[in-house]
């Protein structure tokens, strides 16, 4: 498996590059591929947000956060500084292609993350992501194509949490949400994130090998 | 050649059509996108089964179908 830290990136440049990695592993030119990345604020809307999955539009403009419109599953979610994203671009034929095994593994490699910071993630029936202390501190959405995955998860590490209240966060009115570092007390370590982040895919990616 | 929703998962039984990439009409090409659906957090692209043409689409976006169900033709 290849990763590549892409650093801050716009959420735009960021889909492109993805696109392009899809195309190439559908192609069998590329290997899978993980990408890292931290994004200036954005909200996006999954293919099946609704009219109200902003709350409180005024707020995003005035906080310059723009609305983009995505072509990945789920409803709204946001993205900021200090919040680490992940888009794996994989042939899902390793998880004998079956979205859900690819959406399970994602929240697998979520909780083994969060080990590394000795907490304890829950997954909830019926709705995808990641909960500590049933707050909400992973998302998932993903899209498909020719059975490679792109876009992916975001996990929040260290950031102002304050704009999530600005949306319906995957379509729940009053989810909250938290953080590394809102749940430990301390500052988290962006970089330190990275490396765990790094570790806990490539580790749950091997097991794969031995199911 | 029918255009059908594939198995996508175990235990899916229905999708969301989100988006059509064609019209009726349209010349495609095989393993080009069709349709796109959405299931479970996720989106799925439905590639042409053949090089042809598109017809008797059956479903708009906003739609729910079967899986297995036709939604199109490639003549």
């Amino acid at each position: 498996m290849h990763i590549k830290d892409l650093g801050k990136i716009e959420f735009d440049e960021a889909y492109g590059i993805q696109k392009e990695t899809v195309q190439g592993r559908i192609d069998k030119i590329f290997v899978d591929t993980l990408y890292l990345a931290e994004h200036e604020p954005v909200v996006t809307l999954g293919r099946l947000a609704k009219p109200n999955s902003v709350l409180d539009e005024n707020a995003l403009t005035r906080n310059s956060i723009r609305i983009l419109n995505t072509d990945r599953g789920g409803q709204a979610t946001y993205h900021g500084p200090g919040q680490l994203v992940l888009y794996p671009i994989i042939d899902m034929e390793i998880f004998g292609k079956d979205l859900r095994r690819y959406l399970t593994f994602l929240e697998r490699f979520a909780l083994r993350f969060l080990l590394k910071y000795n907490m304890n993630g829950m997954r909830k029936d019926g709705n995808r992501g990641v909960w500590v202390n049933g707050k909400k501190i992973c998302s998932i959405g993903i899209g498909v194509r020719r059975w490679v995955s792109y876009h992916g998860v975001s996990i929040n590490i260290d950031m102002d949490l304050k704009p999530f209240s600005y949306i319906k966060v995957c379509g729940e009115q009053h989810a909250e949400v938290t953080s590394v570092a809102a749940e430990t007390g301390e500052p988290a370590d962006f970089r330190i994130a990275k490396v765990f982040a790094k570790y806990s895919f490539l580790e749950c990616y091997e097991d794969l090998k031995y199911e | 050649m029918d255009i059908k929703i594939p198995v996508l998962a175990e235990g899916i039984e229905e999708v969301i059509i989100t988006l059509w990439h064609v019209k009726e009409g349209q010349s495609v090409s095989k393993d080009s996108d069709v349709v796109e659906v959405a299931t479970d957090k996720a989106t799925f692209n439905i590639p042409s089964p053949a090089d042809g043409v598109i017809s008797n689409i059956l479903h708009t976006e906003g739609d729910t179908v079967k899986v297995g169900e036709k939604i199109a033709e490639v003549i």
